[in-house]
């Protein structure tokens, strides 16, 4: 495989608290393909959230490395750390907080554009637009504010804008646990498909697994700031070796999806 | 499929609803807001038109008419001297036309609020915009001095600066032009005033800034410009302008009361606080002096207290229900 789109290595996370340390990340790698997706899995407090905050520097690193596209992104300064940025970008757990509620939807998504100073061939406008109908909104409700939409279409604005940008990476930290479950699956429908169309690459954090399961190649494990476990899709979701692992599928109700079930049965 | 989770089928031709636009529609329905707004808006035009009142109604502020007083010094006639001339008698003793000196005395009254709320607020949300971002030991230290200003107790310390301000310009026996009574009332206001609009747009600009829009900017690579100007700024307008609108009635009861306490505005300048002074040694012989300015007064903060109480249930529908 040539060399990884994403490489972290010994990431850590420490919170200093009254009486000692929050050890919120304890030294966790891992590698995302370009093209590829890596899922992270756990309870919640387990460090999932802190860790997609370091990928996008919301938090800083206590120690570990990053490595975006051949550079450590901890260790960049501003002004190259700005080049990067519009690469990786991130899409929030609560669709109506990630969205400024005194802006239009259109202002929302050129954002990204705004602040880089990226001009689109044909204007930004018409790029909203595209992006829009990209992620499955009617470009002509650009003049709209968040409040005018459900749950499932501000989720759709908050990934159009993480993809104004043009980035290879995108962070998606609970993307769709806050929506309902038939629009659950719309939502991981249209991440697959913008990662089939466009080759980004995503780092989908969530606490279901059946989530991960249908976009990521690659899943990892984690409990109380490591990773127990890591391996391909299939490997943990068939034949998972640590015991916390198997506690985790074992907690999805009903034994999941029914094609959990089959596989079940099958090992 | 939801219902509405595709809404490609209709048209987008609506007119957005903007989140100032759904205010303003609210406030109309309302008609609580629509009653005491329209008396702000009397009120406000009467006291702009002072000058243009008082050449219609041919009688000045100042003008003395002695021969309609009898020989103690009390106005004849109804009432306090009510007639087709004087609308609302004269005052007793100098024998002055109280409604022309009502309609001035908005004038003055108007003037010191608004001047003291625009000064507060603009100096508060300063303060508490960059306390509220900057963080760390800035808001530590201005934190200590809103605290601070809160403290001091508003009525001794207006009761001392104002006179020693006063003595410090102009000697005991010089007349202080109503301009300088102005500037020291609306600087004691603003002294005291500010840490209350800081302390509000702090705590916003703190749950402002810890929401996902703003990290979603900061992830985009916004700077801090972008960040207060166009992510935070726009949410402050809501809160901004009901601070105001309250801040208003406050400082309108606030001047009278220190003008009746004799350190705000002094005579000769038309003035509620000063009438109603004047009016509690005739409450035996002429009540109806004191009544005149009493009632206008009442009637004014109430209805800017009730108009600023229903702008902020138009802006914020959420907070009529009470906490969530």
């Amino acid at each position: 495989m040539t060399e990884p789109l994403l490489s972290v290595r010994d990431l850590v996370k420490h919170f200093p608290v009254k009486g000692g340390t929050v050890r919120a990340v304890d030294g966790v790698s891992f590698e995302v393909a370009a093209g590829h997706s890596v899922g992270i899995v756990g309870e919640s407090g387990c460090g999932k959230t802190t860790i997609a905050r370091m990928l996008v520097r919301l938090t800083d690193a206590s120690a570990g490395c990053i490595v975006f596209e051949g550079r450590d992104i901890t260790q960049l300064g501003r002004r190259r750390w700005r080049s990067v940025r519009p690469r990786i970008q991130i899409v929030f757990q609560d669709p109506s907080g990630s969205l400024n509620p005194r802006q239009t939807v259109g202002r929302i998504v050129a954002m990204p554009m705004r602040v880089n100073g990226i001009r689109p061939p044909g204007g930004r406008q018409a790029r909203v637009r595209d992006l829009l109908a990209m992620v499955g909104l009617n470009p002509d409700h650009d003049e709209r504010y968040p409040h005018e939409f459900s749950g499932g279409q501000r989720q759709r604005i908050g990934i159009a804008r993480a993809l104004a940008g043009d980035p290879r990476l995108i962070v998606a930290d609970e993307p769709v646990s806050a929506l309902d479950v038939s629009v659950q699956a719309q939502i991981i429908n249209l991440l697959r498909s913008l990662q089939r169309d466009l080759g980004v690459s995503f780092v989908l954090i969530s606490h279901d697994l059946a989530v991960v399961r249908q976009l990521c190649h690659r899943v990892a494990v984690m409990h109380r700031g490591v990773f127990v476990e890591a391996g391909d899709r299939a490997q943990i979701f068939g034949d998972p070796h640590h015991p916390y692992t198997r506690r985790l599928l074992a907690a999805v109700p009903g034994g999941g999806p029914p094609r959990t079930r089959t596989q079940e049965q099958g090992s | 499929m939801k219902p509405g989770e595709h809404p490609r089928a209709r048209t987008g031709t609506r007119p957005s609803r903007s989140p100032g636009r759904l205010a303003w529609r609210r406030l109309r329905a309302d008609r609580t807001a629509l009653i005491t707004g329209g008396i702000m808006v009397a009120l406000i035009a009467v006291a702009l038109a002072a000058p243009l009142i008082e050449m219609l109604y041919g009688i000045g502020p100042s003008e003395q008419f002695q021969a309609e007083l009898d020989d103690f010094g009390m106005p004849i006639g109804p009432a306090g001297g009510v007639s087709g001339q004087h609308w609302l008698g004269l005052e007793p003793g100098l024998g002055r036309d109280i409604f022309i000196r009502l309609v001035y005395g908005l004038r003055t009254s108007l003037v010191v609020a608004f001047a003291a709320a625009v000064v507060t607020t603009a100096v508060g949300v300063l303060v508490g915009l960059l306390t509220g971002f900057l963080g760390r030991w800035t808001d530590g230290v201005i934190g200590a001095v809103i605290d601070f200003a809160l403290a001091m107790p508003f009525l001794i310390v207006a009761l001392t600066v104002v006179p020693t301000l006063t003595q410090r310009f102009y000697g005991p026996r010089d007349a202080v032009p109503a301009s300088f009574q102005v500037f020291s009332l609306v600087l004691v206001f603003a002294v005291f005033g500010w840490a209350i609009a800081a302390r509000l747009v702090r705590g916003q600009v703190l749950s402002i800034r810890s929401r996902e829009f703003v990290d979603a900017a900061r992830v985009s690579g916004a700077g801090l410009g972008h960040i207060l100007g166009r992510e935070i700024a726009p949410n402050l307008i809501a809160p901004i302008l009901v601070s105001f609108s309250l801040a208003l009635p406050a400082y309108i009861a606030a001047e009278a009361g220190l003008s009746f306490l004799g350190i705000g505005i002094l005579e000769p300048t038309p003035d509620f606080g000063r009438m109603i002074d004047r009016s509690l040694g005739y409450l035996q012989t002429d009540p109806a002096y004191v009544l005149f300015p009493g009632l206008l007064l009442f009637v004014m903060v109430l209805a800017f207290n009730m108009f600023g109480d229903a702008l902020r249930d138009a802006l914020d529908p959420r907070a009529e229900a009470g906490p969530r």
